[in-house]
């Protein structure tokens, strides 16, 4: 068996909410090898970032990671180990980026300070190497003029330049995962290719492991060799990046799919799946997905389905797999 | 009270005067003792005084304010002493001071005063009788606006017969000549104030650093407020038992009596009366009472609000007014406010200035009386608020009250309380001083809650109470005038035959009190605290101040402010 | 954009501000000038319970003051006397207006002064220890603490501590500047006799201040600490002291902005706390001054005053330049 840089057992987060526990996250179990970029895809509020979050037991305020989950990264215990472990693990061993670079950096601090605190923290380096470091990061994330751009505030930056700071500030002790929650969504067309290409080629050049959480599955397609596929707190479909767009297991990668957005309708999100994601409250009984499901017969409505094996690397959360035949034309 | 006319006939002889200074020394000045008098009685202590408010200057023809008089009755002297009585025509209490007697001319229009030759300033300069007639100059000096000026309206002017004799001329015969001369001014010295200018005397040097002959002499004013008096050790009336005064400004009488309680002053008055029991329980502290001259009213405007001739429509009827005074229970008031230490005011007269065994009848406390009064000055409809009416009129009143003083609006609430049982209403206007004053200058008001502080020679009674001082800037804010009334002060304040004074005062006070211009609240008694070291004798109705130099504390209570000695520092 | 441009378009700015203050201040003094004269009243009016002054006396005195000619005569007089260099006679005072500015100005500035940085540095302090612990049994005492201080009247703030720290312990002189024996200690007792005076007028204008700032402070570290940047900072791996201190850093810049308005509230508190401790100063004295119709005086208390307070809000703009980076440029 091999070692798995990561791996994720049934992963359960609950808010207590005044409409009783919400279930945001609810049982996601994979894993992830070292050097590999895995998409993590799924409609708005399906729990992708409260996933990314819960690997840096980030989980904001309220929320808790249920007692049964549990997180391997390196071999370490990552809900298990003691603060200082999992302080020395962020940022270094395992960084993320986060969707809107404006509020992401703290404002009243310059962008060359805070990328060299990153350095500050996690070695020994002194001040002024850090600096040099954090310079030197800006440079290779491709910041014209570094030096100068250290110096200013993320106020002074495009939109473009901030994310660029924040992969730097992701990159620069060169972790083995980095986790990148919609990198792309709040900028430009155009800016969002450069980005992707700036994080693919670091990627190549550090062998790091990238998870990338988007909506994009043209994004997906580009970047990504595996993708996972998430609906109402669940992993409804796990396969290489290939096959799920050759052959799609879950009628809603298959909704998906078909709304993969033009080059110029981008920013449009997915509304060709008719109806909308329940409420983390009350997840309907049977599957979950059944209300918005064309092909849902009354199994869909008592029986949740369980995550099957559709191919070797290939799983599928729907009860299709067992009856094909219940598929519509 | 002893008679004693001040006539060609019975003028009191130098020597008497000597005679009798001499005598006081004897009993007054320390080191005229013998040195075998005992380590207890040996000169010595520093007394911290708390002042309750800022003294601006110390140039006394500018003295206005009780600290600024306090402090500069310890520096500098009077001619005479008026007695413990407050006497004005009983010259035999009158005790010298810088004069060490006084001759009447024959025809009594003139007094000259010897003064004493062993008399210094502080810088050593003798003290001589042009010190005296340029006192009187700037005292009376209209671009000097001395608050003073108008007591001394009587005196025609002063002159120098010889350097140690000035002479005092009269304008008419009056039986207060000698108090006149003597009571109303410090005795300046000429030759520091040569440069002076009288309109602007304040700027002089003087003014915070003061030059007397006092038993005390000045030595700092700390940019701080803090003002330091050391005992003058050669004084012609001898040391004064302590070493040194340091006043302080403590414009909180609150923060004041911490600094009682905690033993960072000596000297606190007046004390609030809420602090009275706590004082009574703190074993380091005294409390002295002390009498004054001051009383406190309501004043009715007896006409129509706004300067004219016509009367209030309300108050311009004896009978309500009459009523007004039965409905109020001052007795209750007094307690409620002043607790012991106030008395209920008689009248326009406090009763230690009233003659003994005088008898004057108030207007009782006694509602049914007030109700039927008001009855029959036609006030008998009663609307649905209990508040009487007649033709169409409300009998509602409106009272000024002046804004920074807590204990005159409680008292005005509780006569609000009061009145309402008998259906008057009253309204309550608390307003800034200096509105207040505008309003009462300008006489537009029903009724206003003031106070007189009326000096031994009770010539306020005139410009209060009679048609004299009627007019517009005069003070009679009443409007309040009977022949009865003037009459009486007017022989009250004239005649030179003390039984004759004695009958026309009682006559006068009690014309005043059955019209009911006013409504006599408190004759005011102030607690002075005193650090339990010090013995201060009794104090003064005229102040507190005037015996500092009196003042002692015993070898063995002094703790070690005390022993400073007589020492200053630069 | 050229770098002369911008200095002197920073230069026509600066400007305008320095006449804008100059505007302001001589508006203030005008009208406190006309408001003044046109109250009842005036320095030699009669005062209640005393005889009055005969009116010829005053009239005269009022002419030796030109106080009887025409308001713009005045006016332009007085504006005339302090274009000079000529503040003025105090009537209160009975001495100059300079004079007594040099002893009372100096007091107030530095008792405002310290408790106004201890407030700012105590308020932000509290206040952001409270914000990152909204609602725990700490943060609510400490809420109910400042509220009550910020609701007491300061001058029953002042008495209960006057009180308490003087009468009951017995631990602090209860007024002045300094023990009525001052001239006479050794030199060491009276340098602790000066700071023992300045103890108590300081601890109640600083725990009025404190109260004040560690409201606003703890707000706004509130709101900082639910900005995404705080995450940021997280996922970096900082310890949860950097991570305050990112919340901290920015959430000074609305503290910073409201400084200016907290400013008037303490200067009425000086007015209180200088009466209570017997503290020689500015406050107290002007409104001794309004209530003697000082004309001078209270004229150039004002000037004095609003000069104050035009400075105090360029230091605030000042700070909140070094706070915030956003409203430098
Ligand atoms: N602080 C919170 N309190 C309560 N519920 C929350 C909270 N944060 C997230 N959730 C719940 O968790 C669900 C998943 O949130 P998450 O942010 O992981 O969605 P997402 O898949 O990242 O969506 P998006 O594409 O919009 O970023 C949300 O639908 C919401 O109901
Ligand atoms: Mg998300």
């Amino acid at each position: 068996m091999t070692r798995h840089l990561l791996t994720v057992h049934d992963l359960r987060v609950a808010f207590a909410t005044e409409a009783g526990p919400a279930r945001a996250v609810d049982g996601v179990s994979f894993t992830m090898n070292a050097g590999e970029t895995v998409g993590l895809v799924g409609e708005s509020g399906c729990g992708k970032s409260l996933t990314a979050l819960s690997l840096l037991r980030l989980v904001p305020d309220g929320g808790r990671i249920a007692p049964g989950s549990r997180i391997t990264f390196e071999e370490q215990d990552v809900l298990a180990m003691p603060e200082r472990t999992l302080r020395a693990l962020r940022g270094h061993r395992l960084s993320m980026i986060f969707q809107e670079p404006m509020t992401a950096l703290n404002p009243v601090l310059t962008v060359g300070d805070q990328v060299a605190e990153v350095v500050r923290v996690h070695t020994t380096a002194s001040a002024g190497e850090a600096w040099t470091r954090a310079v030197d990061m800006l440079a290779q994330v491709g910041i014209p003029d570094p030096a100068a751009r250290a110096r200013q505030y993320p106020h002074e930056l495009s939109g473009g330049m901030r994310q660029r700071v924040m992969i730097a500030m992701a990159l620069i002790l060169e972790p083995a995962l980095v986790i990148a929650d919609e990198p792309t969504t709040a900028l430009d067309v155009t800016i969002q290719a450069q980005i992707l290409e700036l994080l693919r080629d670091l990627r190549d050049r550090t062998g790091m492991a990238l998870l990338l959480i988007t909506h994009d599955l043209g994004v997906v397609a580009e970047m990504a060799s595996r993708v996972l596929v998430m609906y109402a707190g669940e992993v409804v479909e796990e396969a290489p990046v290939a096959l799920l767009f050759d052959a799609p297991g879950h009628p809603y990668t298959e909704g998906l799919l078909a709304a993969v957005p033009t080059l110029d309708s981008t920013r449009e999100r997915l509304h060709t799946i008719p109806g909308t994601v329940p409420a983390a409250t009350a997840w309907p009984a049977g599957c979950r997905f059944r209300d918005r499901c064309a092909h849902a017969w009354e199994r869909c409505t008592t029986e949740p389905p369980a995550l099957a094996q559709l191919g070797p690397a290939h799983r599928v959360r729907c009860h299709l797999v067992q009856e094909p035949e219940r598929r519509r034309a | 009270m002893t008679a004693h006319r001040p006539s060609r006939t019975r003028r009191l002889p130098l020597a008497t005067a000597l005679l009798a200074g001499a005598a006081l020394w004897g009993c007054g000045g320390d080191t005229e003792r013998p040195a075998t008098a005992g380590e207890a009685d040996a000169p010595g202590g520093t007394v911290f005084v708390a002042l309750i408010g800022d003294p601006k200057t110390l140039m006394t023809p500018l003295v206005r304010s009780e600290h600024e008089q306090a402090v500069a009755e310890v520096v500098y002297d009077r001619l005479a002493d008026i007695g413990p009585a407050l006497d004005v025509m009983d010259e035999r209490s009158f005790t010298p001071r810088l004069a060490s007697g006084w001759q009447w001319a024959d025809d009594s229009m003139s007094i000259a005063f010897t003064l004493d030759a062993r008399a210094r300033w502080h810088d050593g300069a003798p003290v001589i009788a042009d010190d005296v007639r340029r006192t009187f100059a700037l005292y009376t000096d209209p671009r000097v606006l001395s608050g003073t000026a108008p007591l001394l309206a009587n005196i025609d002017s002063v002159s120098v017969r010889d350097s140690a004799t000035a002479v005092f001329w009269f304008k008419r015969r009056a039986p207060q000549q000698l108090y006149d001369a003597v009571h109303h001014m410090y005795v300046m010295p000429a030759h520091r104030l040569q440069d002076a200018d009288p309109a602007n005397l304040a700027a002089s040097p003087l003014s915070r650093a003061p030059v007397g002959t006092g038993r005390f002499r000045f030595v700092r004013w700390s940019a701080d407020g803090r003002i330091e008096m050391l005992a003058d050790t050669a004084n012609y009336r001898g040391r004064p038992s302590l070493d040194r005064v340091i006043y302080e400004v403590v414009p909180e009488t609150g923060s004041a009596i911490v600094k009682l309680f905690t033993g960072e002053s000596d000297f606190v008055a007046p004390l609030m009366v809420q602090s009275l029991e706590q004082a009574a329980n703190t074993p380091q502290v005294r409390v002295h009472v002390y009498p004054s001259l001051r009383y406190q009213l309501m004043t009715f405007n007896l006409r129509a609000p706004g300067g004219s001739r016509a009367p209030h429509p309300i108050l311009g009827d004896v009978r309500v007014r009459r009523a007004l005074a039965h409905a109020t229970d001052n007795e209750r008031i007094v307690r409620a406010v002043f607790d012991t230490i106030g008395q209920p005011a008689l009248g326009p007269v406090p009763r230690r200035a009233l003659p003994e065994g005088a008898t004057i009848r108030p207007l009782a406390f006694d509602t049914a009386a007030a109700r039927a009064l008001l009855d029959s000055a036609g006030w008998t409809t009663v609307g649905a608020d209990g508040v009487r009416m007649k033709d169409g009129t409300r009998l509602r009143l409106e009272v000024l009250v002046p804004g920074t003083s807590e204990n005159r609006n409680r008292m005005a609430v509780l006569l609000q309380d009061q009145w309402r049982a008998v259906g008057a209403e009253l309204v309550l206007q608390r307003l800034e001083v200096n509105a207040l004053v505008e309003r009462l200058e300008a006489r537009r008001f029903d009724a206003v809650m003031n106070g007189w502080n009326l000096s031994p020679g009770l010539v306020g009674l005139r410009q209060v109470w009679t048609s004299l001082g009627l007019d517009a800037d005069g003070s009679n804010y009443a409007a309040y005038t009977s022949p009865v009334a003037d009459a009486n002060v007017d022989s009250t304040l004239l005649t030179f035959d003390p039984v004759v004074r004695d009958r026309t005062l009682q006559r006068a006070v009690q014309a005043i009190i059955d019209d009911a211009p006013a409504i006599w609240l408190v004759e005011d008694r102030f607690p002075a605290g005193v650090h339990a070291r010090i013995d201060v004798g009794t104090l003064s109705p005229l102040g507190w101040w005037h015996g500092v130099a009196e003042w002692r504390i015993p070898a063995d209570q002094r703790i070690d402010r005390d022993r400073i000695g007589l020492r200053t520092t630069p | 954009m050229s770098a002369s441009e911008s200095g002197a378009s920073r230069r026509w700015r600066a400007l305008r501000r320095i006449l804008q203050a100059l505007f302001v201040v001589w508006g203030a003094a005008t009208a406190a000038f006309i408001l003044l004269r046109l109250a009842p009243g005036d320095p030699y009016a009669t005062q209640i319970d005393e005889l009055p002054i005969p009116a010829e006396a005053r009239a005269a005195w009022r002419a030796e003051r030109a106080l009887d000619a025409p308001l713009a005569t005045q006016y332009v007089r007085w504006l005339g006397n302090v274009a000079r260099g000529n503040l003025g006679w105090s009537t209160l005072a009975e001495r100059p207006v300079a004079d007594v500015l040099v002893n009372v100005l100096p007091r107030t500035l530095a008792l405002m002064g310290i408790a106004l940085l201890t407030s700012l540095a105590g308020g932000m302090l509290l206040g952001a220890w409270q914000g990152t612990r909204a609602g725990s049994t700490g943060d609510q005492a400490v809420s109910a603490t400042t509220l009550v201080l910020y609701s007491l009247p300061e001058f029953w703030l002042a008495m209960l501590l006057l009180q308490l720290f003087a009468h009951g312990l017995d631990w602090l002189p209860a007024t002045g500047l300094v023990s009525a024996d001052y001239d006479y200690l050794p030199f060491r007792a009276q340098v602790r006799d000066r700071l023992a005076h300045f103890v108590l007028p300081w601890l109640t204008l600083s725990l009025l201040g404190v109260s004040v700032f560690a409201r606003f402070q703890r707000s706004s570290m509130l709101e900082a600490w639910r900005e995404p940047f705080v995450r940021t900072a997280r996922a970096k791996g900082l310890a949860e002291r950097g991570v305050r201190w990112h919340a901290w850093r920015t959430s000074l810049v609305p503290v910073l902005g409201v400084a200016g308005l907290v400013f008037p509230s303490l200067v009425s508190g000086a007015v209180f706390v200088e009466r209570v401790f017997a503290w020689p100063g500015m406050g107290y004295t002007t409104v001794q001054a309004v209530g003697a119709r000082d004309y001078e005086f209270v004229t150039a208390a004002v000037v004095t005053g609003s000069a104050m307070t035009v400075i105090g809000s360029l230091l605030v703009d000042g700070l909140l330049r070094l706070a915030d980076p956003r409203v430098r440029a």
